[in-house]
């Protein structure tokens, strides 16, 4: 089959439109040097994943081929009215698909991701990849992949945790972390800031993050503005002790992080006070983490994992409450206490 | 008798192991998490230990003839009627076996690599280096493991790569659920262990006879290790939710697999593993084959009847036995008719030698 003949979904997008309809969208490239676009969109409604391809086909120059698929939007219309997964099985139980395309939450209608400016950007299906690559390689959000995030959503310990694009003023934006209940519907985001600290205290999946901070503390003298500490975190140990107090779930989680100091915006002076430094920055962590899992604790959703902890070290307890264990979570107390380790700050105390 | 050709030590480990690894690897860590939950690891070290104890008995009874194998033996301990009848139970067991791997060869590479290649296709270009490897006997065969061994080497360990992003926490508490799960599951992993009772054809053939217990440990030990190495990984990267659907976690982990350069390794995987599975096709062929020879007293026949068998084959293609459904149910028969001939029957062959030997023995003094 010559590459000019075939039509290769590289980027897919499932969303709701205003009548309430499935709707999907492709992004295939187009190597005919004839052709003005770079690349392709195809826009049609079904009822599920196969029927669209159908529709595809009869709307391309080409055959579909499926197989290559980078990249699945989804949008926000659909996860807070339907779970997605059904709609995936097609892409799971083909053998000639592929399981690494990443899953992106869109925080708005996935149309707007292809209307985008794509002008000074490239072909929109590697742009989206790119963007999410990127991120993740630094550490701010994660990506998972079709198969991970199929296993997030049906493991009955923790719940899923997808990258969150938004376009705003046309163009495509990554916005933190979408968290998805146990059943698949969207609950809430994550902003920028937030999702590095979740991603700190979950330990399944990335080691290098950056974490950048107000300091909130009376310790300091400086303008309000001026109170900012950015650290890079190189390696995290974590020591989750888990127990069962009056028939509840508890978690202190013992956090060292070993980090690098790369931005003080304050002056203090570390040579006499290496301790206040440390100690600040520990208080502050200790604060935002607090109200991260006060925040999801409160949803009932769990993409932390500690329900991985809570089979693991209590198995008993964990068959009594078998099946409910998001309900359990939303009473558990959880402690988080941060050990810095400050390895370099620079060429400046 | 017939000529015997000399079997090195290292042959004999890679024949047994390159027959063991085959079709079960694939579907093990499913079918173990059918019955004991995540705890399905421990019981392929049961296995193991199974395997072993029965290739002592295996071993132990052929050392009293150490030039005779099984086929020669049947005869000898049953007198002429019923040890024919056991051979011709024998070479149905390993027909079958041959058989079944073949066609679950062709079904695996139909679903995962050529979907829309006709079976027929596949299966005329299969039989072609299993005749050739078969006609030629045992030298031919254990020149075909030691390739075999040499060229698959890759292909375990790359699964290793798979462990980053594993949780390991999946694994704990060891034992949740107490032990009688893991031992009913025990059963499931002898159809992975299967291969281990071509030490009954191969015993006379070694040229060392000392080295028959330290080659069963090292070819079982080793088929044990990767067993678990896949069943590990599949339990610690795959969610339990996808190991009860997942009918081959094994392809599913490797799916996982991808290099900036490479995105569907499970391709080429696959595409390699025909030839491990050609290795368990192929002993089994020429177990058949030669007990067929040995039941009819002719051993020129046996090229007729592997191009007998070859055909059949290529025949039973048509049929619709290339299909979900029925390559899952011929594999309960074939794990089922396992049990029976490699793990019951050493066993009892083992009893019945001592029984008999201490019994012609009494005779000779009296």
């Amino acid at each position: 089959m010559y590459l000019e003949k075939s039509d290769i979904i590289l980027l897919l997008g499932i969303d709701l439109n205003e009548k309430n309809e499935l709707v999907f969208f492709a992004d295939t490239p187009v190597f005919n040097t004839d052709a003005k676009k770079k690349d392709h969109h195809i826009k049609v409604t079904a009822k599920s994943l196969r029927e669209a391809r159908y529709r595809f086909d009869s709307l391309s120059p080409g055959s579909i081929v499926k197989g290559k698929i980078q990249t699945i939007l989804i949008g926000k219309k659909l996860l807070q009215n339907r779970a997605v997964l059904p709609y995936l099985d097609v892409i799971l139980r083909d053998p000639k698909d592929d399981l690494n395309s990443r899953v992106i939450f869109i925080d708005g209608p996935v149309e707007d991701i292809f209307n985008a400016n794509m002008s000074d950007k490239g072909r929109l299906s590697a742009v989206i990849r790119n963007m999410i690559d990127t991120s993740f390689y630094s550490g701010i959000i994660t990506n998972p992949n079709l198969q991970q995030y199929v296993a997030q959503q049906l493991d009955t310990r923790f719940t899923p945790m997808v990258p969150a694009m938004k376009v705003i003023h046309n163009e495509p934006k990554i916005t933190g972390m979408a968290l998805l209940s146990h059943k698949g519907f969207y609950v809430t985001t994550l902003n920028l800031s937030e999702s590095p600290l979740a991603l700190s205290i979950q330990a399944f999946f990335t080691d290098k993050i950056p974490l950048s901070m107000n300091i909130t503390s009376d310790k300091i003298h400086a303008k309000k503005e001026l109170k900012r500490i950015s650290i890079q975190i190189k390696k995290i140990k974590r020591k989750v002790d888990t127990r069962i107090v009056n028939g509840h779930y508890q978690f202190d989680v013992q956090l060292t992080l070993y980090a690098d100091l790369v931005e003080r915006m304050f002056f203090l002076d570390a040579e006499k006070h290496a301790d206040l430094q440390n100690k600040i920055i520990e208080e502050q962590l200790d604060k935002e983490y607090n109200n991260l899992i006060r925040k999801i604790q409160q949803k009932k959703i769990d993409p932390i994992g500690f329900g991985v902890y809570a089979r693991a070290f209590k198995y008993d307890q964990w068959k009594k409450i078998k099946g409910e264990w998001f309900d359990q979570y939303a009473k558990a107390k959880i402690n988080i206490r941060t050990k810095l380790i400050l390895i370099n700050t620079g060429v400046s105390h | 008798m017939q000529k015997k050709t000399p079997l090195s030590f290292g042959q004999y480990i890679f024949i047994i192991y390159k027959t063991q690894i085959g079709i079960g690897v694939l579907t093990l860590p499913h079918d173990l998490f059918q019955i004991s939950g995540i705890d399905g690891w421990i019981a392929v070290i049961f296995g193991w230990i199974i395997s072993l104890i029965i290739g002592f008995f295996i071993v132990n009874t052929l050392e009293k003839h150490p030039d005779e194998t099984l086929y020669d033996l049947l005869p000898k301990y049953f007198g002429k009627w019923l040890g024919k009848g056991i051979l011709f139970c024998w070479i149905i067991y390993t027909l079958y076996a041959a058989s079944y791997v073949f066609m679950y060869t062709v079904y695996l590479i139909k679903v995962w690599v050529l979907p829309n290649t006709s079976p027929i296709l596949l299966g005329i270009l299969f039989i072609v280096p299993i005749f050739q490897i078969t006609v030629r006997g045992l030298p031919m065969i254990s020149r075909y493991a030691e390739l075999t061994f040499l060229v698959t080497i890759w292909m375990y360990p790359i699964i290793l790569i798979t462990a980053h992003y594993g949780m390991w926490f999946n694994l704990l508490p060891i034992v949740k659920d107490g032990w009688m799960p893991i031992f009913k599951s025990t059963p499931t992993t002898a159809l992975s262990f299967l291969g281990f009772e071509l030490i009954y054809l191969l015993y006379p053939h070694l040229k060392n006879k000392k080295q028959a217990y330290k080659g069963m440990f090292i070819a079982n030990t080793m088929t044990a290790i990767v067993l678990l190495l896949v069943t590990i990984l599949s339990y610690v990267r795959l969610s339990e939710a996808e190991l009860s659907y997942a009918i081959w976690p094994t392809l599913d982990l490797i799916k996982l697999i991808r290099f900036p350069f490479l995105e569907r390794l499970e391709i080429i995987f696959i595409s390699a593993y025909i030839i491990i599975l050609f290795m368990t096709i192929i002993p089994y062929l020429y177990m058949a084959l030669s007990g067929t020879s040995q039941l009819i007293q002719r051993s020129s026949l046996k090229k007729y009847a592997l191009v007998g068998i070859l055909f059949l084959w290529i025949i039973l293609l048509y049929s619709p036995i290339i299909g979900f459904q029925p390559i899952i149910y011929f594999k309960k028969w074939f794990a089922n008719l396992g049990l029976i001939f490699a793990f019951a029957f050493p066993v009892l062959l083992w009893l019945y030698s001592k029984v008999f030997l201490a019994l012609r023995k009494g005779q000779v003094k009296g």
